[in-house]
């Protein structure tokens, strides 16, 4: 990142390469779409490509990118909803954030017996049906595998803010899971 | 049972390695004698255990070009405003001529008279159209200031605002109408 900010133009092509993988696999996981997380993917290094001379040495670069990257998905999201023009009232999760419009009512049934494709489905949309912060969470923590410190500084959060955040992301997904749990839907 | 069961947040933290390690022993403690917590916490243990077979995605191969080019066009395009997509500057530069309408039409006085200075004969007498006139292009002049700084997206939410704007202009085209 110094070197491109040196005016090294191939270093910014070092580093597409290097972070690719990550942020596509970080958009994906978070929006769900294909096309969607290359597009995402995309604006996130148009923006550190923008930006680079806001990039600051004593940040780690990791944590400057993920931080573009959290805040390129929100605003999609965000952008996704105004698009929309959802007429009915958004429901509501407990801390009042939006959920997620559940559009396929097809839902495999939790006392099936579930193939590998079924499940990524099931894990799809309860991950979609996490309000939009909570989703973010856990994705950075889960597939990211950020500590709730690199957490909180890329999603500007205190840390007990992150904390409760991602509880309640954790305990949305435990009790989304639990029929397919008990009924032994998902092979151990 | 103990009553001092830990916090949800606890358990989750428990389960992640993010406990100081005092609170993680008494936890831990506390896990192995309460059938309700060590409940919970496998539960909340194979749910983030499946979470993991969420597949992830690969770039497309062509995916770094891509981006490489973008790039390129970004860094050749004119700078300043012309960096926006032009229906994105259509869109701004119509709502902040609509507000810069509004805020000349809310200049109107009660009459029309020129306004003149107290007393200087060299002083320049401007009518009222010629004050609504400077007024308008002093907006727009600080709008585009504005537009050349600003970050796509929040062009982007001025763009969603012309909606918001439409719905007003359509309630009630003069304000001043007592309508």
């Amino acid at each position: 990142m110094l070197a491109f900010q040196s005016g090294d133009e191939s270093a910014f092509a070092e580093i597409v390469r290097r972070f690719q993988g990550r942020i596509v696999s970080l958009a994906y996981r978070y929006l769900g779409s294909s096309a969607d997380a290359e597009d995402l993917a995309q604006e996130v290094f148009l923006r550190v490509y923008r930006a680079k001379d806001k990039y600051e040495r004593s940040a780690r670069f990791s944590t400057w990118i993920y931080r573009i990257a959290s805040n390129a998905s929100l605003n999609h999201i965000r952008g996704r909803k105004v698009r929309r023009r959802v007429s009915a009232e958004m429901p509501t999760g407990h801390d009042g954030e939006e959920l997620s419009i559940f559009e396929d009512a097809e839902a495999p049934q939790p006392h099936d017996a579930l193939e590998k494709d079924e499940l990524a489905e099931v894990l799809r949309r309860i991950i979609d049906e996490l309000p939009e912060r909570q989703r973010l969470a856990i994705v950075l923590n889960k597939y990211e595998d950020l500590s709730y410190e690199e957490i909180a500084q890329t999603m500007e959060l205190s840390m007990m803010a992150v904390k409760s955040l991602l509880t309640r992301a954790r305990v949305n997904i435990k009790e989304k899971l639990v029929p397919y749990l008990q009924s032994g839907a998902f092979d151990a | 049972m103990s009553s001092n069961h830990p916090t949800a947040e606890d358990l989750v933290a428990h389960l992640d390695g993010e406990l100081a390690a005092e609170v993680a022993t008494g936890v831990a403690a506390h896990v192995t004698a309460c059938d309700t917590c060590r409940h919970e916490t496998d539960l909340l243990r194979a749910s983030a255990a499946l979470l993991s077979r969420l597949p992830a995605r690969q770039p497309s191969s062509d995916f770094t070009q891509r981006v490489l080019a973008a790039a390129r066009e970004e860094s050749a395009a004119p700078r300043g405003l012309l960096r926006f997509p032009r229906p994105l500057l259509q869109a701004a530069a119509a709502l902040l001529i609509a507000a810069a309408g509004f805020a000349a039409w809310s200049l109107r006085g009660a009459n029309d008279a020129p306004i003149t200075p107290g007393g200087d004969e060299t002083a320049v007498v401007l009518t009222q159209e010629e004050e609504e006139a400077i007024a308008r292009e002093m907006l727009l002049l600080g709008a585009l200031e504005f537009l050349e700084d600003a970050e796509t997206d929040e062009l982007k939410l001025l763009v969603e605002d012309l909606d918001v704007l439409d719905a007003l202009a359509a309630e009630d085209p003069d304000p001043r109408s007592g309508g």
